[in-house]
This record gives C-alpha cells, structure tokens and sequence, in this order.
C-alpha cells in the first residue's frame, strides 16, 4: 500500500509538471486560437538558461530572471511565428512556423549547452521527508507548491488587473474586446509571452528532479497537450485534474507495467478523448451556425 | 483613406491538351531520366542516393493526399514509415522472409494502422488532429522500442543484401550479369515510384480525390450533400499510411538496418518540409521536395558547396529584388524582408567553418521561409509564373459536351397534397425557443417564400429542415417513398433522401473548378471503389463520363458553361451563387431549399437569378426560399409564410402578406411607439 | 461631428456598401432604417473599425478614421455598442463597465472619474446595480443590452454608435430600452442608431436616412417620415 501511495504521491508532482505546461498552451488558446508546438524547447531553454545563472545568482535569485527570459522568448515565438499566420488566417502556418521556431531553439541549445544532459543543482536537501509512511522529496512540494502558486498568480492577474481583463476580454470576444479600446494583437503577444514564462518556469521546477538538456521538453511538451485537451482548451481548473490523473497514471504504468511504456498512457488518454468528445472532458461544445 | 481592391480574378489555367501534353513528357522524362541514371553516374554512394530519394517521393507523394488534399497536418508519418520498415525488418527476423512479401506486409499493416489512426482524427480537425497524429506517431516509436520479442528494440535488425529476384529458382543465371543484378534494386524502387505516382494521380482525380478536397474545403457542405466527411478522412489516411509502408519497406531493405530513434519526430518534419516546399496538390513538388531534403544534408557537410550555393541564392535574390523594383510591383517593399534574408545568408556562411551542427536551424529556417514567402511550395511558385504548367482540371484533358437533361427531378409520392409538412417545430436552445412551434405546409411544384425579421427563426428552421439541427419537437415529414420523417437523421441522409440546399454564406469547394463542385454534387452516382479508382477499370471511367456530362449540363442550365475550368473562389460574386444552386440541383433533389440567395447580388445578377429559380420549379422541383429581398419574394413565390420570434403570424399569397398589419408591425415595429409615448407595443 | 462621405465597403469578393454620405450633428440623434441586407450593420462596422472600408471617407471631429483598427477609432472617441450586445461572458457586470473605459485607464484617453462613471451607469440602469457582481452571460437579454450600452458610455464617447439594440428583446424590453436612449438624448450624447423597427427609431430620432441595398434611398427629419408610405416599401417592396 505504501509503494501504491508512495507512486500516487510522485504522481501528483509529475503530474502538476503537465498542469502547468498545459495552463500555458491555455492562455495563448484562449485569445489567439493558436499555441505553442515548442512550449518543449521553451521549458528546456528555460531550464538551461537558469542553469548557467545558478552558480552567480543561487537558485532563488535565478527565478526571477529566468521568468524575464521566458517572457521575452514568448514575444519572439509570437511575433516570428504566430502574428503572420493569423494575418494570413493560416492554420498550417502557424503550426509548422511555432514547430520550426522550437527546432531551433533546441539546435541552438544543443550548440551553446551540448547534447548531454545535466544535473541540476536542487536548492533543497535532498533527503525526503516522511509524511504518513510515504517519503517525499522536499523538490517534489516545491514543484506542486510552485506550480499551483504561478497559475493563482496568473489568475490574479487576469481578474484584478486591467491588463487581466483585457486578456479574459479577448478570450472572450476577440472583436467586442477591440470595440473597447484593447490592441488585441498585444493582448496575444502578452499571452504568448505569459505563456513561455510559465514554460521556462515549469522547467527551472521540474530540471532538479530529472536531467536537464536540450531535448528535455519535447515529451513533457506533447503530454502536456493530452492534459490540456483533457483539461479543455479553454478553462481554467480542467488541467489540474488532468495533470493529477495523467502524473499518477504514469507512474503507477511505469512501476507496475514497465519504465518504457510509462509515456503510453498519457498519449492514448489524448487519442480517447478526442475520438469520445473532441472539445475535451471540460471543453464546451460548440453550436454550429450556417 | 482606405482603398482595398477587390480580390482580382486570376489568370485561366492551361488548355487541357497543353497541361496534359507537358504532363506525358514530364512522365517520360522521368522514367528516361530514371531507367539512364546509374548508368551515366556508376558510383554506388549516388545510386544509392537516388534510391534514398525515390523512397521518400512515395512517402511524400502520400503525405501529400492528407496534407494537400484533405488540408490537415499530420505529425506522425514517421511513424508509419516506422511501421512499414519494421514490418518488412521483423518478417526477415523472424521468418527470413525476403522483399516481395515484406513489400505486402509493410502496405498491409501500415494501411491498417492508418484505419486505426483515422478513427481519433474523424472528429477532430487542425492543432488537434496534429496532436492526435503527433500522439500516435510517439506511441509507434515508444512501442518499436519497447516490444523487444518483435522489433529486437533498441538494438534494431540488421538485413542482407536484398534479393529481388531469385533467377536459380528457374535454373538461369540473370541476363544483366552481376553488375546488372546490383541495380535490381533500385530498379524494383523506381518501378515502385512510378507506380506511386501513377496511383496518386488516379486517386486525386477520382471521385476520392474530389472528396479529399471537399472534405478541406467545407465539412459543412459535404454533410449536406451525402458525401461522408468521416468515410472519406479513413480513405485518405488509409491510402497516405499505404505509400508510407511501401516506402518504409522498402527503407529497411535499402538502409539493411532499422533502428527506432530513426523514425522520430524530426523525421516527420522534414517530410513536411519537403511536401510545403516542393509544392502540394502535385505530383512534381514531392519529388523536388524529396531532392532537397535527402541532397541537403549532403550539401551542408560542404561548407565550400554551402558558400557556392548562399552565393548563388544571394545572387538570385539580388535579380528578383531588382526586378521587383524597377518594374515598380505593387509588392516590392514586402519582398525586401525575403531578399535580404537570403542576401545576408552569403556573408554569414562565410563567417562560419561548418553549418553541419547547425543543420536542424537551416531546416527550421526553411520551414519558416517556405511557411510566410512560398507557401505553395516551389511547383507553386513555378505555375503562378509560367501559366503552361497550371494543372489541367480535367482528368481526361478533354474538355467534355454537355449530354442529357440538367434536371432530374424525383417525383415526391404522386398525390400528395403536401411535400414537406413540419409539425409544431420547437427549437430550443437553453432557455431560448428559436422555433416555437411552427406549422408549414409545402405544396409540391410550388416557389414557397419564408421571410421575417433578423432573429425570427428562418435560419433555424432551414437548419432543422436540412438536419444540421434536431428539433426539440415536433416532426418534418417529406412525402417521398411513402412518406418519411427527416426530423432526428443526419444532413447526408436528408439530402440523399431529396433535400438539397444552398447556404447564406457560400460554401463552395474554393480551391476545386465549377465542374468539379458539381462533379461532388453528384457524388451520389459513383458506385465505383477504391480499387476501380486505382485500377482505372472500365465502369470508373465510364461513371466519370457519364458525370461530366451531366455536370456540364447542369453548369449550361446555370449558365455557367464558359466558366467550368474556372477554380470557384476566382468566380464573381454572383456566379458562385449560382453555382452553388447547381451544386445542389446535382443531387437530383425533390425539394431545394435556398437560403438567402440574392444577398448582396448586384440587379443584372439578381434577374438571372430569378428566371433559374423559375425554370427549377417548372422542371418540377419544389422550392423553399429564405430571402430578405422583397421584390425577389413578392415577384416568385406562389405562397410565403411570415416568421417572427419564432412563430408563423401570416401565411398566403405574396400580396396578401405584403399588406398584412402584423406583417408590417414586425417588420417595422408597433406603430404605437411614434411620438415618444410609452404605449404596450401589441405584437402578435 | 461625424462625416462620412462615400463608403464603400464588404466582405471578401462582395461589395455591401456602394457609396454612403450622411452626418451625424454634434448633439444629435441620426438614425439609420432599412431592411435586413440593406447594410445597416455593415455601415456601423466600417466605422468603428470592425471592417476595413473600401474607400470613402470617415470624419470624426474632422479626423478621417476610414481604416484604422477598431482600438484605435475607441480612443478617439467612438463607442460602438454592437450587433447582439457582445458582453464579456465571464467577467462581472462591473468588470465588463470597467473595460468599457479602457482606453482613460491605459492612458489613450484622458482618465476624469472611472469611479464617479460607473455610479452614474448604475444610476442610468438600476437592474445592472442589483447585478453588479454577477457574470455578464448570465444576465437576460434586455440587462446585456443594458450592459452594452453603459459599457460603450464609460469610453466617455464623442459619438455612440447603437446597433440594433432591440433585437431579439420582447417588447416591453425594447420599450425601457428606447427610454433610456430617450434619456441621453436629453442628456445631449451624440448618437447613431440603427434598427430595423422603424417606427421605434423614428420615435426618438432627430433624423433619418432609409437604407435600401447598400444605398441611401432619402433622407429627412425623423417626425416626417414617420408617416411617408416610401419607408414601408423599403422594408416590405412594391415601389
């Protein structure tokens, strides 16, 4: 019993990882009807960059600058790869153009970082901390800790500030929001840029648990998308529970099936639900109009 | 001052005879080019090569029919690669099963797994069909790599030398001695490619490919006509996962090694690379794109061959730049961005000793490139400027007469007072009732007008009559075979059982010819295959004759015979309305329900318009019309039936409702509200 | 205040406007009548930015705005309360008041009271007060419409541009909705309106012009048109 709750409990911290990647692929969903098919190699640059601040600034003092430079990476991704395709109202576009961006990155990365992985130092002991018969490591509530801490601070954002309405605005109704005086193009470059940053961040959290490199994201990346269509492109709690049920389902896979099919369940969860219900288990489905 | 101009007509394709010609020598100039090639260049290294290139072209000719025709993006054609190769890698592992049979396998399996594929991305469309293919395409490789009893795992499976043919079977030595025999190989790959494009072409042009497109360009209109969008999606996936496994197979044998971290993500990018940038809807642009994919590496190994090469382009950027502003193109500013990117890349390749750990940049560059500046690929490119490679339209090249009646219209049950009769139809959505119990009787043979104002449920009821909405209660009744309910079945039932409609915003099939979305319309006619398509067998060649015909008769009827070859989204305006009530009379309907036609039609065009909705009803077809333009109702219809907040509050001949008070009241409002005086406004 | 001298405008290869000029004088209620298709809507989105026009001319206090973005013709100080009210769903009723004086809190305007505003909103519409805090989409029909038009009056507007603001609303909704518009032409807010009901509109406007396909069939003082027989044939045909 104790394996099964110790399995559930690195489950849920794996599986806030998801939550908050998923909550990034929300945001820009929600204004622009596009997202981030390199939110991966933004978790890894993210990652990276942090590393090679670390041994001047501490871990701490790396946070901060690390969101900076997720910001910033979102508006590139958004002005390079997102804004033309929705001037030229091409689906196509903007998938290929955000992939290409996330290659790139992930090259350069692979250039200035290597193509090893590496450790990451963890700015908590090491040693795990028993609570009811299951040890946990003190990393592990830091990751689920600063996870739920950055979407309430997002959530904050979006309804106590003006610059927060204005994005739930455009979530909202892309045109009304623009009759209101809004620039929704800087509302969705703001989103992207909110976006990276919660990426680059996801990536800082979960880097001192696993090895950090380049190609550290792509998979958190694509189960990260099962979470978010799970989740609902659209809403807001959705990818919690998602990224509970998918953490835990992969480590109870990956200790009572076997290691290598622990990515399995997660992509079979996202073919199911869209065969079952496109629009996600939260998603609202849409009235048709001709 | 805002000035946009309206969206110009663009210039005609090719004569038929033309494209087809160029299209035959093009053919032959590949297969002599192909069957000479490792005679003039003898080095194995470039053979093999060619054989590297030739196999991706099957591929990509089959990514093509998903990516091009069907308009989706999948991210998991690596992982059919990875199926077909394995499929063929494992048969030798376990049984010492040669090509022949590997070849059969890899189409079998990857076919099925493309079957499999297709049912999580029925439903779906766009960045989540992407995923879904995405996921698949990882769980394929998770799964090579995990189930070690079949796939050896990581350790992958290493083949001899392939025997193709196997001549001490009949006691012979082969006629075309042992250096011949090397070639057996990449003589069986080519007569694969060739057999490849030859498939893809019948396909595309087939009622398949008709559909493919179809399906890209308004779901919508495809449900409405009875051609099923989820049937069409499986055909598409199933045939594209088939060329992906012949290649695959034939990968296995070619490399003699299979491993699974080949058939990864990147892999899948860079068939996308090559599909966009060669050009899609072609059969050329995926062999130029597999040129470039498989060369390129090659080339970037050569830092000497890369600074030739950024010279060249920088050189031909240089002209194009030059030309576009001496010659004062509208768009030469845009094109600055594009020329000096390549100009710039000559001096950065000079800066650098290698580009090969760059190589993956070079390819998200060109991804970014072909994405915003040539998004029609190279062939693209190439058409736009030389209108003699525009593809032809017409499969046969021919262009095709006109033959036997435009109209066939379905007799509703002889007798019948009424041919279409809703019962109390209620539509509710949450709180809002839509429709609120309405009553409307359709006499057969008759022009039966339904008018109200913005919000009174008109829209509502066609979408009930015509299935995409199932009323809440309440029955429609089609007096056709007996008398059957539509109410509760699906759009492609209903318009297979007779009902056929046009749309308030057009949905035409945009990127196909006039012809050809008449060609859909009458879909329902074609009782070929798959196989009779591939094959090209007797009865498909005749069912298309026979459609063609028809088609154009249709498209004389609507007086659109000197635009068939005419992509639909270059029509005017009004002859895409027009065309679109072709489309539907192409189902041979007994009720043909018209939503808004006249909207925004210019006066010349609004009197065509007219006189066919007359010459529709005398052939004997019932209409239903939506319309807002008054004269258009009062002048055609023989009944019209008023709609407001969804209830009928008028019903009778034209003139009668025109003078109805309560008519006039919903339209114009309660004259009590004049003068400022807060009377009850007495609605009906 | 406003002139708009030739429009034309559409959608994609349709041309929907064919060369409209009207006025709207500082002060005043301007409406715009006609059948469905005959333009209205597209009329209003031409000039608050949602469409681009064509070509013609849009002057707001002497500034041509044809073909600015829909953001940039709110801070000049045209407020379009528009077709199907358009309230933010999931914000509160105070939220969707509060984004209505977006540009004054973001600097593109000048700020006055936001505070001092809102009150005055809820003075205007009561039933709004009592739902201050509740999400927009949950309101009924006539509150949304409510909702619309104060969070189009928080930009502090030059000019309010109403689009169809009785549409979908029962009668005695569309009653309390004239009223209030009544009450700011006392207030002197300069107001285009347009609407299908007719009569309603002539009731409270000062001036009108009949829309018929994308043209202007006639204009002329609101009082006299109410009872001109041409303004039934431009709904219902048979001139």
């Amino acid at each position: 019993m104790t394996i099964f709750l110790q399995l559930v409990a690195s489950g849920v911290a794996v599986g806030m990882i998801y939550a908050a990647i998923a909550f990034g692929y929300q945001l820009t969903f929600a204004t622009s009807k596009t997202l981030n098919f390199g939110q991966g190699e933004a978790l890894a640059v993210g990652a990276l960059f942090g590393l090679t601040l670390v041994p001047f600034t501490g871990y701490w003092l790396m946070i901060p600058l690390v969101l900076v430079f997720g910001f910033g990476l979102g508006a590139v991704v958004e002005r390079l790869g997102v804004r033309p395709a929705i001037a030229i109202k091409s689906e196509y576009g903007w998938i290929m153009a955000t992939i290409a961006l996330g290659i790139i990155f992930k090259n350069v990365a692979e250039n200035i970082w290597g193509r090893d992985d590496l450790p990451f130092p963890s700015p908590l002991p090491d040693a795990p901390i028993e609570i009811g018969g299951v040890r946990i490591l003190p990393m592990e509530m830091l990751i689920v800790g600063g996870a739920l801490l950055m979407m309430l601070a997002v959530e904050i954002f979006n309804r106590k500030s003006i610059w927060g309405k204005a994005v739930v605005a455009t979530s909202n109704d892309i045109d009304a929001a623009g009759l209101m005086g809004i620039n929704t193009k800087r509302v969705i470059t703001l989103s992207y840029s909110i976006s990276a940053m919660t990426a680059a961040f996801a990536g800082v959290l979960v880097a001192p648990v696993t090895l950090t490199g380049a190609t550290m994201g792509s998979v958190l990346a694509l189960k990260a998308f099962a979470v978010a269509i799970i989740g609902g492109l659209e809403s807001g709690l959705g990818v919690i529970v998602g990224g509970l049920i998918l953490g835990v389902a992969e480590t109870l896979t990956g200790f009572y099936i076997s290691t290598g099919y622990k990515d399995v369940p997660g992509l079979i969860l996202l073919l199911v639900v869209l065969s079952i219900r496109p629009v996600g288990l939260f998603g609202k489905a849409v009235i048709k109009k001709v | 001052m805002a000035n946009t101009a309206l969206a110009p007509a663009a210039e005609p394709a090719a004569t038929p005879s033309l494209s087809r010609g160029i299209g035959w020598v093009g053919g032959l100039l590949l297969v002599a080019f192909l069957a000479g090639f490792p005679h003039v260049v003898t080095s194995t290294y470039y053979v093999h090569l060619m054989i590297v290139i030739a196999i991706y072209a099957i591929l990509i000719l089959g990514l093509d029919i998903v990516v091009g025709y069907t308009g989706q993006v999948s991210l998991g054609h690596a992982g059919l690669f990875g199926i077909g190769a394995y499929a063929a890698a494992a048969l030798f592992f376990h049984f010492k099963i040669g090509i022949w049979l590997g070849l059969v396998a890899g189409i079998g399996l990857t076919a099925a797994f493309g079957a499999i594929l297709a049912v999580p991305a029925l439903r779906v469309s766009g960045p989540y069909l992407a995923m879904v293919t995405l996921a698949f395409g990882t769980i394929i490789q998770i799964f090579i790599n995990e189930l070690t009893p079949i796939t050896n795992g990581p350790l992958g499976i290493t083949l001899p030398p392939v025997r193709v043919l196997d001549f001490s079977l009949i006691g012979m030595q082969a006629p075309w001695g042992s250096a011949g025999r090397k070639l057996e190989f990449y003589y069986l790959v080519c007569a694969c490619l060739l057999a490849t494009i030859v498939l893809v072409n019948r396909v595309v042009r087939s009622p398949f490919g008709r559909a493919f497109e179809a399906l890209r360009d308004s779901p919508i209109a495809c449900d409405c006509m009875g051609v099923s969008v989820y049937r069409y999606k499986v055909y598409a996936f199933v045939v594209s996962a088939g060329l992906a496994g012949l290649a695959g197979a034939l990968f296995a044998w070619s490399e003699r090694y299979v491993s699974p971290n080949t058939y990864s993500f990147e892999l899948t990018v860079l068939f996308l690379l090559a599909v966009t940038m060669g050009g899609r809807k072609s059969r050329s642009g995926p062999l130029i794109g597999s040129v470039i994919i498989v060369m390129m590496p090659n080339i970037l190994a050569d830092i000497g061959l890369v600074r030739i090469m950024a010279g060249i382009i920088a050189a031909a950027a240089v002209v194009v730049g030059a030309q576009a502003f001496l010659r004062k193109r509208e768009n030469r500013y845009a094109i600055l961005i594009p020329v000096a990117l390549c100009i710039l890349f000559f001096p950065a390749t000079m800066a650098m000793e290698s580009v090969t750990d760059y190589r993956l940049t070079v390819f998200g560059l060109l991804i970014l490139f072909v994405v915003y500046y040539l998004p029609d690929g190279i062939v693209g490119f190439l058409r736009q400027m030389i209108p003699a490679l525009r593809p032809a339209h017409t499969a046969e090249g021919r262009s095709v007469a006109a033959e036997g009646s435009a109209l066939i219209a379905q007799r509703g049950d002889a007798g019948a007072e009424a041919l279409l009769k809703v019962d109390q139809a209620l539509m509710q959505f949450g709180g809002l009732k839509a429709l609120a119990g309405v009553d409307l009787t359709v006499k057969p043979g008759t022009i039966h007008g339904l008018i109200g104002p913005n919000g009174s449920g008109k829209s509502t009821m066609m979408n009930v009559l015509t299935g995409i909405y199932k009323p809440t209660a309440g029955t429609v009744t089609l007096a056709v075979a007996g008398g059957q309910r539509l109410d509760g079945r699906t759009p492609s039932e209903i318009a297979l059982a007779g009902v056929a409609r046009t749309f308030q915003n057009v949905q035409l099939f945009r990127e196909m010819t006039a012809l050809e979305n008449v060609l859909v319309g009458l879909h329902h006619t074609f009782k070929g295959t798959l196989f009779d398509a591939i094959l090209g067998t007797p009865r498909r060649r005749r069912e298309e004759r026979e459609a063609r015909a028809r088609a154009m008769a249709i498209l004389d009827f609507m007086g659109l015979h000197a635009l068939a070859q005419t992509e639909a989204r270059n029509l005017p305006y009004g002859k895409q309305r027009l065309l679109e009530i072709g489309r539907a009379l192409a189902l041979d309907p007994v009720l043909l329900l018209l939503d808004e036609p006249a909207a925004g039609l210019t006066a010349p065009d609004i009197a065509d318009l007219v006189a066919i909705i007359r010459k529709i009803r005398d052939a004997g077809i019932t209409v239903i019309l939506i319309e807002h333009h008054m004269d258009v109702v009062m002048g055609l219809c023989d009944r019209v039936s008023v709609l407001d907040f969804g209830h009928k509050i008028a019903e009778g001949g034209a003139r009668e409702v025109q003078a109805d008070p309560k008519v006039i009241e919903a339209y114009l409002g309660a004259p009590g509200e004049m003068g400022g005086t807060t009377t009850e406004a007495a609605h009906a | 205040m406003l002139e708009v001298q030739g429009l034309h405008a559409g959608y994609g290869l349709v041309e929907v406007l064919h060369g409209l000029t009207f006025q709207v004088p500082k002060g005043q209620v301007v409406t715009l009548i006609g059948s469905n298709g005959a333009g209205k809507t597209t009329t209003m989105r031409a000039l608050s930015g949602m469409i681009r026009p064509r070509s013609g001319t849009i002057r707001l206090n002497g500034k041509d705005i044809a073909g600015l973005e829909s953001h940039d013709v709110a801070r000049e100080g045209l407020a379009h309360s528009p077709e199907g009210r358009r309230v933010f769903p999931t914000l509160s009723v105070e939220d969707n008041l509060t984004l209505g004086a977006f540009p004054r809190l973001t600097g593109s305007r000048p700020k006055g009271d936001v505070a001092a505003d809102r009150d005055r909103s809820f003075a205007l519409f009561p039933r709004l007060k009592e739902r201050r805090n509740q999400l927009a989409g949950t309101l009924s029909g006539g509150e949304q419409q409510m909702l619309a038009m104060g969070r189009a009056l928080m930009l502090k507007p030059e000019i309010l541009l109403l689009d169809e603001p009785s549409m979908g609303l029962a009668p005695k909704l569309v009653e309390e909705v004239f009223r209030i518009i009544r009450q700011l032409k006392e207030e002197k807010v300069t107001m285009l309106l347009v609407e299908q009901f007719a009569m309603a509109a002539l009731g409270v406007a000062d001036h009108a012009y009949v829309l018929e396909n994308g043209r202007i069939r006639f204009q002329g003082p609101a009082a006299q048109l109410k009872s001109d027989p041409a303004v039934r044939a431009a709904y219902l045909g048979g001139h």
